[in-house]
């Protein structure tokens, strides 16, 4: 949330011949090829003569210890050079190709779903040191091919404003949002706990703490994204309020859509009660994956031609429908059925909304503003499982299974109020229909 | 900015360095630091539902 923006508003401001992202991507890979190296070396600490320094004073293994300062590192090296590369398509893709260079980008992240179903085995077998190798490698070929065919112009003189405002901008922003986050989960379990010390009925219960729920996920989305998103831009933030509900938009679909597929194998077994919900799940998350990558690639050409924001409505009405059947499914069948279509939805959301994005940010300072919109891929969890989850668990000890049938319909809910926000985004500029 | 087509390598080249940053993702988070927590972990504070963790990570 922080370190991401940061990356990428330094990058925004680089004088460097090789180009104002590049050196941040090259740089950053190299970093996390070291630091995953320090991750991988863990289990050689075990039983160091250090274990009862550390130990008696942080109460951890001194593995433990070097295995939390070096994944700290990895964040943050990965995320500034994430937050260069979020620049790459705004810089370099001219606007009616963003489409398709968007949904490339979601099948460069959705693919490795599959890539990592061959790495579970060897870690059941405690081949740390080749998985580490494997990553490694991912890292630095895929730097390469990006660093050696990316063709950057660099920029020849620097912005005339300073860091030192922004980044504790950016430092508020942070704040601001897990603040708001956090109020709304307190809101949730205390409310919760005040109705049942009323006694009041179980469906009164349902509809007061599910409304509740609802209102503390879109409420914290809201204000959590509009003030930490205007403090974190700064006083252009009046001028760039398009970009401020793109944001709001990304995090509600991706608060949805990530809690879902995280709840998925519990209500598998809780409500539909399969004998094997792990192989269920990872049959249903297949299903999706068939749907979600062609849907990506067709998406985002599809936005290029249409336009971005028609394709980013329509996803989250897909989703929204594929949800409601989810909600109804008497067996498994029509649960693959279901997430087939919120993969549908969602593939069309990953390329469309990121093209969107790209055309909202301003050009000079693409990395720090498609860094801020890290608060929806950070702010995912924190929204959709942190409030879902305790409203789940509140549910399911009255019932087994009812919460999560309560939490996927605040889920449904948050779909259709992404639809709602992009009636306030405007595209720079008058939009007519494009051809590819 | 140029204002060529870009072909299907173009778009490829560019975003090629998403795939390695989420190959490591999709490794580190899920699936190999539960198990290196575990490993870790002192065995008296290991419990039998650790393992049920671990599978569902």
């Amino acid at each position: 949330m922080l370190v991401q923006p940061l990356g990428g508003m330094l990058s925004d401001r680089s004088t460097s011949r090789f180009g104002r992202r590049r050196p941040f991507i090259f740089g950053g890979t190299l970093a996390n090829v070291v630091f995953l190296a320090i991750i991988g070396a863990t289990p050689l600490f075990i039983g160091s003569p250090l274990d009862e320094v550390f130990q008696s004073s942080l109460g951890i293994s001194t593995a433990y210890a070097v295995l939390l300062v070096g994944i700290v590192l990895l964040q943050i090296s990965s995320n500034i050079s994430q937050g260069a590369l979020q620049g790459l398509i705004p810089d370099l893709v001219p606007e009616n190709q963003r489409g398709r260079s968007s949904g490339i980008k979601a099948v460069m992240e959705l693919l490795p779903v599959f890539l990592v179903i061959f790495i579970g085995p060897l870690i059941d077998r405690g081949q740390v040191g080749v998985v580490m190798g494997i990553v490694a490698v991912g890292y630095l070929v895929t730097m390469a091919v990006t660093v050696l065919f990316a063709r950057e112009t660099p920029i020849r003189q620097k912005p005339a404003d300073g860091v030192g405002d922004r980044f504790l901008r950016l430092l508020a922003l942070t704040g601001i949002f897990v603040g708001a986050t956090r109020l709304a989960v307190w809101l949730v379990s205390i409310s919760g706990s005040r109705l049942t010390q009323m006694g009041v009925s179980r469906e009164v219960q349902i509809l007061l703490i599910g409304l509740a729920g609802l209102a503390a996920m879109a409420g914290s989305i809201l204000i959590g994204v509009y003030f930490g998103a205007s403090v974190g831009i700064g006083k252009e933030a009046r001028q760039q309020t398009s970009f401020i509900w793109w944001v709001i938009n990304r995090l509600l679909f991706l608060a949805a859509v990530g809690s879902i597929q995280g709840f998925a194998q519990f209500y598998l077994r809780d409500v539909l009660q399969l004998p094997n919900p792990a192989t269920s799940t990872t049959l249903l998350l297949a299903a999706v994956a068939i749907f979600l990558i062609p849907s990506a690639i067709y998406g985002g050409t599809l936005a290029d031609r249409f336009g971005p924001k028609r394709l980013v409505l329509y996803a989250g009405l897909i989703a929204a429908f594929g949800t409601l059947i989810l909600l109804f499914a008497p067996n498994f069948p029509v649960v693959i059925l279901s997430g087939c279509i919120i993969g549908l939805g969602t593939g069309t959301f990953f390329a469309s909304n990121w093209a969107l994005g790209t055309e909202l940010a301003p050009p000079q300072e693409a990395g720090r503003y498609l860094g801020i919109s890290n608060l929806a891929g950070a702010g995912a969890g924190i929204v959709g499982a942190g409030i879902g989850g305790p409203i789940a668990d509140f549910f399911n000890k009255i019932e087994p299974g009812l919460g999560y049938l309560v939490i996927f319909t605040i889920y449904g809910a948050l779909f259709l109020f992404s639809v709602l926000t992009l009636a306030k985004i405007r595209l720079p500029g008058q939009r007519t229909a494009r051809s590819s | 900015m140029d204002k060529k087509k870009l072909n299907w390598f173009d778009h490829i080249a560019l975003n090629a360095c998403w795939l390695g940053i989420n190959i490591a993702s999709g490794v580190i988070t899920p699936l190999l630091l539960p198990y290196l927590v575990l490993l870790f972990m002192p065995e008296e504070q290991k419990t039998p539902t650790l393992p049920m963790y671990e599978s569902s990570a």
